[in-house]
């Protein structure tokens, strides 16, 4: 069965589309670490106590930052279910933040894989320092180069990561292989709407998407649920998050704002850069011209059941 | 910063930070010319001028994605908007 090819949508994704596996490969191990190897303090300003470079969860449009990446934690341990003993890859980790949060609250193990050195320092400072370091391996490596073993691993995570990646067939048949049955597929990230809304070709795409970020490709919703069930999984739930998304945005602009002077002397120039972004990102989402969602998917028969999940609402 | 900047003041000072975002001499971006059709900025250049305010005048600009969007037509019209916000933000004695 051949599967319907991705959309293009806009010239760097033409451009990525012409290089070899390899190249690409090779073109987003350089561009996108670029943003991550900024110095961490950077981020310990602008993002939570955990350094969540995702969006949060939020109730209510008063609650803090804190509040929206804590209740993002829980929720995904909630979802996940993850058992004593049970193997997580996290695809993209970042500094650590929900891979180190599922360590301290689980007795699952850990390995976590991003592309850039400074983030998996701190990341393996934090396990040491919060108890955790014997489940949890940090490895710095492009996730196409990872090779992981059929059936190895019982979760995997891409929390705001998968964005990045442009050969997405490839990723989703690489995690179908490593799941075990019974194994779980989280996402979180964004979306284009199934048909044009705004412009994609725009220079504001252009600055977020390169300029800012490396190398950034969004799919559609149902191009990535496609190719989630095409690798043999099935999806379980998925959730939208676009209006928890503007409000992230809004705290981490904020915080780029009070500590304009301090990035401005640890990386000049790259204040601009944040809030730039950001704002694009926040403008999107909050006119639906870009989309958030979380999404869960199993291989085989689920082991968590998401029709017990507590949303109000009775039978009568 | 307190507002005791006077209007020409903001207004060299608009005229510059659009001058640098667009890449173009000051002499091309008078007060009279106008923000979308004359000076042709876009959703992403309105984004970094904002920023250069902020940057600029220490206050926070309100998002917008295009000059419109505010009532804005003309650099002059940024100027006044800008000396408002900084009116309300930070107090005016003078
Ligand atoms: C926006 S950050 C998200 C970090 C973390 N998951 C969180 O939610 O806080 C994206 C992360 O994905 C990693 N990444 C991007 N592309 C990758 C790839 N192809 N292989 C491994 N890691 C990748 C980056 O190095 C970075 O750590």
């Amino acid at each position: 069965m051949s599967a319907p090819a991705l959309e293009l949508r806009h010239p760097d994704e033409r451009t990525a589309a012409k290089r070899t596996p390899e190249e690409q490969r090779a073109h987003e191990a350089r561009e996108v670490a670029q943003h991550y190897e900024h110095h961490p303090e950077i981020f310990s300003l602008v993002l939570d106590s955990r350094l969540a470079y995702s969006t949060g969860v939020f109730a209510s449009p008063d609650e803090d930052l804190e509040t929206g990446q804590a209740r993002k934690f829980a929720r995904v341990a909630a979802k996940l279910n993850i058992q004593p003993g049970e193997k997580v890859l996290d695809v993209g980790c970042g500094w650590g933040s929900l891979l180190l949060y599922l360590a301290q609250h689980t007795q699952g193990y850990f390995h976590g894989i991003t592309l850039s050195g400074k983030q998996r320092e701190v990341a393996l400072q934090r396990a040491k320092d919060w108890g955790v370091a014997d489940r949890v391996r940090v490895d710095l490596t492009h996730v196409e180069e990872l090779a992981p073993a059929p059936e190895s691993y019982d979760v995997v995570l891409f929390s705001g990561s998968i964005v990045h990646m442009h050969n997405r067939e490839a990723i989703h048949q690489l995690v179908a292989r490593t799941l075990k049955p019974g194994g779980r597929l989280f996402i979180s990230d964004c979306y284009f709407p199934e048909v044009p809304r705004g412009d994609r070709d725009s220079s504001a795409t252009r600055y977020i998407f390169v300029t800012a970020m490396g190398y950034c490709r969004l799919l559609s919703l149902s191009e990535e649920l496609g190719l989630i069930g095409r690798a043999g999984l099935d999806v379980l739930h998925v959730e939208d998050l676009s209006s928890s998304y503007v409000q992230t945005l809004g705290h981490w602009i904020d915080n780029v704002r009070k500590n304009r002077d301090r990035i401005e002397e640890l990386a000049p120039g790259f204040a601009r850069v944040l809030q730039g972004y950001m704002t694009v990102a926040k403008l999107s989402f909050a006119r639906r011209t870009a989309l958030e969602y979380m999404l869960l998917a199993t291989k085989g028969a689920p082991k968590v059941h998401v029709a017990g999940w507590p949303i109000p609402g009775d039978a009568r | 910063m307190s507002r005791t900047i006077p209007l020409d003041e903001i207004g060299r000072e608009v005229r510059g930070i659009i001058a640098g975002t667009l890449r173009r001499p000051v002499e091309q971006v008078p007060l009279t010319a106008s923000l979308e059709g004359g000076l042709g900025i876009d959703s992403m250049a309105m984004i970094e001028i904002n920023i250069g305010l902020e940057e600029r005048f220490r206050f926070a600009m309100p998002e917008m994605a295009s000059p419109a969007e505010a009532n804005l037509k003309t650099v002059e019209d940024l100027a006044r908007f800008v000396a408002a916000q900084l009116d309300r933000q930070t107090g005016r004695s003078a």
